[in-house]
Parts: C-alpha cells; sequence; structure tokens
C-alpha cells in the first residue's frame, strides 16, 4: 500500500460539522454502549465517530446506529466491517461525499477523501454484554483495527403472555458424539417428544431462532435484501430492506418498533411456529404427555438465544473423547464414500485435526459459559454405565426418573434398528470407546494430543 | 382444500420420452393445504433425463432430481435394476399461484423438456378472518404513472396511511408478502425438518427447486401443508398491518384503515386480495406514450435506468411488455379492482379522489377531497420536484406529441393498441384531457 499521510481526529466531534443534521436523532439510536475505544488508528486513516458514544444509552432495544465519517486517501478504503470475535457480524458500505481540503487542513487532513457510513447494527445475534470491533477493509483487501465498542443490549423474550406447553430440551454437540444415539434413547421418554424418525434431525427450533435472527436485523443491502431486487428472490429471505439508519434518523419511534416490540413479536411466532410442529409430533408419536421436545444442536448463538426466550429450557451438553470423533468422523466418510464434518474443506486430515480443534473448543466454551445451567453427558459414560448416566439426566431435566422408566427407554431403544446399524462405524458401542488408539496414525495422536488438550482435561480424558 | 379437476397424460410416441407418468391422485381427488405433492417417473428413449420440470404458463415452479428408486418401473420396462433411479417426487406451493391453475410436468431431456402431465387443480382461497387491523390498499401499477404522487396525495386521507412516498418508499407490505411466500413454501419448510445447511448469516429459504421429500406422518403434513401457512399468512400480513399502524399514529390518525403501496403486477396483488377479505386495488395507468416520453427524460437526466436502453426506439418493445402485462392484471381483476388515469388524476382531480374514496368505502365528501388535494399540494418536498420531468402536470399530458419524434408515433400507437383501447377506449378521452389543459394540478411525471 502506498504511503499515507498521518491525520488522525481521535473524536468525531471534527466531523460531525460536515453535517449537523445528524447528530440530534442519532443520539437516540446509540445502544447502550458503556465504551468506545479508539485508539491506534492505522497510519493514514482517520474516524469521525458520531454514534454510538460512550455512555450513551440508546432508545433502539435490539439494534444501534453506527454513524460517522472516515478519512483517507481516495479510493483506499473499500468498506467497514463488524466483527464480534471471530465472526464478521456485517459489512458497512462507506460512501465519498468530498474531497477534504482546508477543512482538515489544521489536523493534517488535507487532500484526504472522506466518506461517510451509516447504518443500523443488529443485537440479536449478540451476547446481552457484548464488544464489537470495527475494522476498514481497504481495496487492497488488507482489514484494519479502527475501535472497539462494548455495550449492552435488552433482553430477549417471548411475548408478554404466553405460557409455552413445551419447553426445549437441547442437546448440544458435534459430529459423531454420539448424539443419534442419545436422541434415540430420549425418543422413548414420554415426558419427551420428537420428529422420533432416523436421523432425529427435524430442527424446526434452529430453523426459526435462525429465521429470528435474520428477520430481527436492520436492513444490509450489501450483503442480504435489498429493495429493488427482494421481489425477485422468490425462495429466499434476507433482513428486513426498509428498516436502515434513514428511517430510523427520520422516524426515531418507527425504529423503535421494528427494533423493539416488532423484534420481540417475531420471537413470538418463531416459538408458535415451532411449538405448532411439536404439538403434531406428539400425536404422531404417541407422546400426548409431553413437556419437552428434544432438538439437536450445534455450539453457536442459538443454543443461547433459547436460554434466553425460554428461561425453563434445558440443555445437554455432549461430549465424547474428541480424538474418537475424529476417528468415528473419518470411517464414517469412508463408510459412506463421503467427505463429511467438513472433512471436504481442508487438504490434510492435519488440517482437519485443527479445524476439528476449533469445534471442540467452541463446545467447552458453550459448556462453561453455561454450566451452572446445562448438563454434561459424557458419551462414554452413555455407554458404559448407561442406568446412571439416564437416571441423572432425566433428573437434571426433570422428568421420570425412576428406575423403571430407564429400563423402559433403554430396553425399547435397544430393539434392532437398521438405520442405527447403518450410523454406526464400530463393531459395537463398546469398541467405539477408545478407537483413536487402534485407528489413528501415531503423528495424528500427537498433533490430537496438542490441538485437544485442554478440552480433554475439561471433560475429563486422559491426555 | 385442493381439488384435482382433470389429469391429462399426452402421448410420448416419438417424443424424447421413452416413458413417463405421475402417480397424483386421479381427477376428482380431494387433497388438504395450500400446496399439491406430485411424484412420478420419466425414463428417456436414448440418453438420460436431466431432471423434472413443474410449469405454470412458462414459468418453471420447481424442478425436481431423479432421486427416487422405483423398481416397478424398471421391472415393468424391462431395465436392469441397477440402472439410475427413475422416480421424482416433489410439492409445489399453490398460493402465488390463480385459484384455478393449470400445471404441466415435464422431463428435460437433452436440454428440451418433454410434456407428459398435465394437471388442472381448484384451490378454495386462503382468507383471514378476522384479517389484520389495516388492510393493504394495492397500488398496482409501473414506472412512471404518478403512482408515487397518488401515494402522497391518498396518504392525506385521515383514514389511508402511506409513509415518505417521496423519500423512503418503504414497501413493508410487499417485503411481507415475500417473506409469506417463501416461509410458506414447502420447499422452505423442508429446510426445517431435513436436515440441510442453513444459508449462512443472512439469508432463509431453499433455492425452492430442489426436491422435497415425502412427509410420511400425516400429522405433520398436516401441520406443514395447511395451518403453518394460515398462521404465516397471519404472522406477515399483521408485521405490515402493525408498522403502518404505527406510522398512522405517528401522523395522528386516528382511525386509519388502509396502508397504500405500489406493487408491479406479480402475484403479489392478488395474493394480498386473496388474504385480506378488506383489501382494495386501485390500477394506475397512465397513457403509454406519455410514459415511454417521461421514461426517456429520466433516464437522460441520469436518474437511473428503466429499460435497456435510452432512446425510445430502443425501449417501446420493452415498455410494451410492461403495459401488456399490466393490461392482463387487470382484466383479471377488473370485476373488483378500480381503474384511475393519470390524466384524471392531475387534471380532474376532486372528481378522481372521490370516486377513488367512494370504491374505498371511506369518507368521499366533497370537503375530505379537497382538503386532501390541498394539503398534498401545499407540501411538496425537495424529493417531490426531483421526481418530476416535466415543468407542470398539465404539460406532462400528451407530452410524447412534444417529446417523442413522429416517425415513432406509428409504431407507438400499434405497440399499445390493445392498452388504449381498454384504457383510454372512450372516445371523449382526447378531447377531454385538450380540453382540461390549463386546470390546476399538482405534479408532472
Amino acid at each position: 500500500m502506498a504511503a499515507r499521510r498521518r491525520a488522525r481526529v481521535r473524536d468525531g466531534e471534527e466531523l460531525i460539522r460536515i453535517d449537523a443534521s445528524m447528530t440530534p436523532t442519532a443520539e437516540l439510536l446509540n445502544a447502550t454502549v458503556t465504551s468506545v475505544e479508539v485508539d491506534a488508528l492505522p497510519e493514514g486513516i482517520s474516524l469521525g465517530l458520531s454514534s454510538p458514544r460512550p455512555g450513551s444509552r440508546g432508545v433502539l432495544p435490539f439494534a444501534f446506529l453506527l454513524e460517522g465519517f472516515l478519512a483517507a486517501e481516495a479510493d483506499v478504503v473499500d468498506h467497514l466491517e463488524v466483527r464480534f470475535g471471530q465472526r464478521k457480524l456485517r459489512e458497512v458500505p462507506v460512501g465519498p461525499v468530498v474531497e477534504m481540503g482546508d477543512e482538515l487542513a489544521e489536523t493534517g487532513g488535507k487532500g484526504l477523501r472522506v466518506s461517510r457510513f451509516s447504518a443500523l447494527v443488529g443485537t440479536v445475534r449478540l451476547p446481552r454484554s457484548f464488544k464489537l470491533n470495527l475494522r476498514v477493509v481497504l481495496a487492497s483487501n488488507e482489514r484494519l483495527h479502527l475501535c472497539e465498542i462494548a455495550g449492552t443490549r435488552a433482553a430477549l423474550s417471548l411475548p408478554a403472555g404466553t405460557t409455552p406447553r413445551l419447553s426445549p430440551l437441547m442437546v448440544t454437540s458435534l459430529g459423531r458424539t454420539g448424539t443419534t444415539w442419545l436422541m434415540r434413547l430420549l425418543s422413548e421418554h414420554p415426558e419427551l417428544v420428537m420428529n422420533a424418525r432416523y436421523p432425529f434431525e427435524a430442527r424446526l427450533q434452529r430453523y426459526w431462532v435462525h429465521w429470528l435472527q435474520i428477520m430481527a436485523e436492520p436492513a444490509n443491502h450489501r450483503e442480504s435484501s435489498h429493495p429493488e431486487t427482494f421481489p425477485t428472490q422468490h425462495w429466499s429471505v434476507g433482513a428486513n430492506p426498509f428498516f436502515t439508519a434513514e428511517v430510523a434518523k427520520e422516524d426515531p419511534a418507527l425504529a423503535q418498533q421494528l427494533s423493539g416490540e416488532h423484534v420481540i413479536a417475531l420471537a413470538g411466532f418463531a416459538h408458535q411456529a415451532t411449538e405448532t410442529y411439536y404439538l403434531s409430533c406428539m400425536t404422531r408419536f404417541g407422546h400426548p404427555n409431553a413437556r419437552f421436545f428434544v432438538e439437536k444442536h450445534v455450539p453457536d448463538m442459538t443454543p443461547r438465544l433459547v436460554w434466553e426466550l425460554y428461561p425453563g429450557a434445558k440443555e445437554i451438553i455432549l461430549v465424547r473423547d474428541p480424538r474418537d470423533m475424529l476417528a468415528s468422523i473419518l470411517a464414517f466418510n469412508e463408510k459412506r464414500g463421503s467427505s463429511g464434518f467438513g472433512r471436504d474443506r481442508v487438504e490434510t486430515d492435519t488440517d482437519f485435526v485443527r479445524q476439528l480443534a476449533s469445534g471442540v473448543s467452541g463446545l467447552m466454551q458453550n459448556w462453561r459459559s453455561r454450566r451452572e445451567q446445562a448438563h454434561l453427558l459424557r458419551y462414554e459414560d452413555l455407554l458404559t454405565a448407561p442406568e446412571k448416566t439416564l437416571r441423572e439426566t432425566f433428573e437434571y431435566v426433570g422428568i421420570d426418573a425412576s428406575a423403571d422408566m430407564v429400563q423402559r427407554v433403554l430396553r425399547q431403544a435397544s430393539a434392532p434398528d437398521a438405520a442405527l446399524a447403518f450410523h454406526m462405524t464400530s463393531r459395537d458401542q463398546g469398541a467405539s470407546i477408545g478407537r483413536w488408539k487402534r485407528d489413528l496414525r501415531a503423528d495424528v495422536q500427537a498433533l490430537c494430543s496438542e490441538e485437544f488438550g485442554p478440552a480433554l482435561a475439561e471433560f475429563g480424558y486422559e491426555g | 382444500m385442493i381439488e384435482v379437476l382433470s389429469v391429462k397424460r399426452p402421448a410420448l410416441e416419438g417424443s424424447a420420452l421413452r416413458a413417463a407418468s405421475i402417480d397424483t391422485e386421479a381427477g376428482g381427488a380431494a387433497l388438504p393445504g395450500y400446496s399439491i405433492g406430485i411424484a412420478g417417473w420419466a425414463v428417456a428413449s436414448a440418453g438420460a433425463v436431466e431432471h423434472i420440470e413443474i410449469l405454470h404458463g412458462g414459468t418453471v415452479v420447481r424442478t425436481a432430481p431423479l432421486s427416487e428408486p422405483r423398481p416397478d418401473v424398471l421391472t415393468t420396462l424391462g431395465l436392469p435394476e441397477q440402472d439410475p433411479a427413475v422416480g421424482f417426487r416433489t410439492r409445489v406451493s399453490l398460493l402465488d399461484l390463480p385459484l384455478e391453475p393449470t400445471l404441466r410436468v415435464a422431463a428435460k431431456v437433452g436440454g428440451e423438456p418433454v410434456e407428459f402431465a398435465e394437471l388442472v387443480i381448484r384451490r378454495e382461497p386462503l382468507r383471514l378472518t378476522p384479517p389484520p387491523p389495516l388492510h393493504p390498499l394495492v397500488l398496482t401499477t409501473l414506472g412512471r404513472t404518478g403512482s408515487v404522487w397518488f401515494s402522497r396525495l391518498v396518504g392525506e386521507h385521515p383514514a389511508i396511511v402511506s409513509h415518505r412516498p417521496f423519500e423512503a418508499e418503504p414497501r413493508m407490505g410487499s417485503y411481507w408478502a415475500h417473506v409469506f411466500k417463501a416461509l410458506a413454501d414447502p420447499a422452505g419448510v423442508m429446510e426445517a425438518l431435513a436436515p440441510l445447511d442453513m444459508r449462512g448469516n443472512w439469508w432463509l429459504g431453499s433455492e425452492g427447486k430442489g426436491t422435497v421429500p415425502a412427509v410420511r406422518d400425516p400429522e405433520i403434513l398436516e401441520w406443514m401443508v395447511e395451518s403453518h401457512p394460515e398462521r404465516t399468512a397471519r404472522f406477515c400480513l399483521e408485521s405490515a398491518s402493525d408498522f403502518y399502524a404505527r406510522v398512522a399514529g405517528l401522523q395522528q390518525k386516528a382511525d386509519p384503515v388502509y396502508y397504500v403501496e405500489k406493487y408491479i403486477p406479480s402475484f403479489v396483488p392478488s395474493l394480498l386480495l386473496e388474504l385480506d377479505p378488506g383489501a382494495k386495488e386501485v390500477f394506475l395507468v397512465r397513457d403509454p406514450r406519455d410514459m415511454l416520453a417521461s421514461i426517456v427524460s429520466w433516464v437522460a437526466a441520469g436518474r437511473g435506468g428503466f429499460s435497456e436502453g435510452a432512446e425510445a426506439e430502443q425501449s417501446v418493445d420493452w415498455l410494451a411488455r410492461q403495459t401488456k402485462l399490466l393490461l392482463r392484471h387487470w382484466q383479471r381483476r377488473s370485476a373488483r379492482s378500480l381503474l384511475v388515469r393519470y390524466e384524471d388524476l392531475v387534471l380532474e382531480p376532486l372528481p378522481t379522489l372521490t370516486g377513488l374514496f367512494d370504491y374505498l368505502g371511506v369518507d368521499s365528501t366533497a370537503e375530505t377531497a379537497t382538503t386532501v388535494l390541498e394539503r398534498a399540494q401545499g407540501t411538496k418536498s425537495d424529493q417531490q420536484r426531483n421526481h418530476q420531468t416535466s415543468s407542470s402536470p398539465e404539460r406532462s399530458v400528451g407530452r410524447w406529441k412534444r417529446d417523442i419524434s413522429p416517425d415513432l408515433w406509428d409504431r407507438m400507437n400499434e405497440a399499445f393498441a390493445p392498452e388504449l383501447e381498454s384504457w383510454y377506449g372512450d372516445s371523449r378521452f382526447e378531447e377531454t384531457t385538450a380540453a382540461l389543459l390549463g386546470a390546476g394540478g399538482p405534479s408532472g411525471g
């Protein structure tokens, strides 16, 4: 990149004067922001951030206005991106405003191009307390940190007066950890309901919570629905293209509805769509007294949102020795002639171990953040001590955990099942424990010890 | 409830198909819900069938792969058991189709569709009872017909809500209609029922053209094809209604009845009219020759493209396709909709408004119409002025005679003859227009 002149405006006030009209309502559209840290701006990049402002308290429960100006050499900046940890939350386009001359002379910015940005950033996808990073993406594709925005958002809930007939029981795990066997067992408990057909992966709640996250987002014409083209996208739904920063600034009350009551209404519909489905499953699968519906989850934002929406939710975090997971995945892919579980995304088994370690780490983080409310279940315990493990699991959920019930569940789930036999990659369940010692090469074993080390310790597996 | 009125199976002799059939119920079958399952099989005479297409008119509404094993078919045709799957199974949403559609089933062989079945279906409409508090006032029209001014004008009525038509022009009703279509479609529902990956952070919905596996459980099928679409329809329409109710509150309108949005002629207007018994539709038309002149002027001013070309000559055919589409929609729904001519709106606004308000069943007194007009005229914004391409409304009527070369007149008159006949068929039009030029009006398009 060409050498850039040093030009920095630490506080947005200097630049806000360019467009005074944006400030009055912009202040209202902040999140409840505890801090905005602008330091160590990249050389030659100047930032004027009018919103959010540190210490502000905005009116939008699930969004805030990100607005300001960026000064840089012409054509250097392509767009901004807002990141939450490793995840890109959204992109924000920048629009050229003016080639600055004397206005920025005092700050050394003469000759720079000042670009305006203005977008609403949705917060439903974020934890209630969040820290975001704002980065500038240069035309060269280089990404440079600009500032960190810390804030909180309102609690997400179902509409007032909603009393769920069924509560969610989440089975949060990764592939090849025994989820299918656990689901098969749970499907036999009369107080639980699911779509009890192999592979037990009807995931209505995941679908509708995903829908909620998309529909609750303010406009993002760059990555989602565009006001001119959405009518031609017959099969897809994106964020509301009309819930823009402009609308929010013109009519904060409308923005408040779209980002507040409307989001709660979306959550209500997502709940209704999920529950009506599981009510039909109760009839279909003969569990009229079910109290929980059971779904498989992965360690992403969804379980956290489910907990927020359903205080009566339960969550089983199912873990397995990740080395056995790896061996099972490789065997499963070989058996089916496929490259599933993300194996197709990387070149070598070594890379695959690292990729898998990222997922295992995510599961561990999920467990750590919800260990007070979730229940840890080890696949190995389910196989070696099924009665005890099931009893403890049922007790955690708060359903019949009597010895009779446990025996009944085990007996009925153990009936011969061709689909489950096809799912297995060991000659029997016992042989699936510690298989990594037989199945994995020595160098891969060593890599596993390194990559999976923290999770092995956390979940109680020998290192 | 869906009734299969007839099933025809055209002869396949001499075609690229050796044999094909659908398993769907015979004529007279009654099915639940708002989508229909279609299954069957197809075997090519030579080579392979690429996929199955379900067509409505000239539009492919669903494609399906041949992914279902059909040993019965292979045996009957004397084909080896190890031959590729020849069966298909899919499900087609009927909610964006007319109430009595004809679906044709074709197998794509060598890049060409070969039709082997035709179903005529009738379904009951999906009606929300009671409908949401605010009803759509569907303005079905095209660009450069004065639609933004129309929205601005009627939005001054105390019972009608429009939101910044010249500025933001949010089309919440249109957005929620599309959300409904995507969510109620069986292919969308299958995203949740089948273990498929969801499409990342910003989109929901399948491409809609893949397989829709059979749902073997009747209770779940009922949920998928009937109760879920009904609940989704209510939520989507209520979401649009809620938004405009809030807008009405900001505008201090105590008893709003309608929200006005403009729509191009597509499935959306008829869908909204079906879902909400209180919905009304206005077709706003304009002499297509003036539309052409306005479009050319708009494009010349660098305000964006309407058609493939910037010149009138390049745009005639393109515009004629649009106006004919609008005409077809008008002809289908003229019995329950109202035709409003741009020329009447700008040259005779008061009687036009009175007639419109009468049709809508809202206060249509002369006093109200006058107030509506005065308020709209009194708040002309910069955006509104920027939207105009004539110096005055009077000059926007019949502008084609000034703005378009006489060399093109015959071609235009021929291209737009059906529209002119249908919308301006009364011989008084030209005379009336001429007589009225000079009367007051709001803006020029």
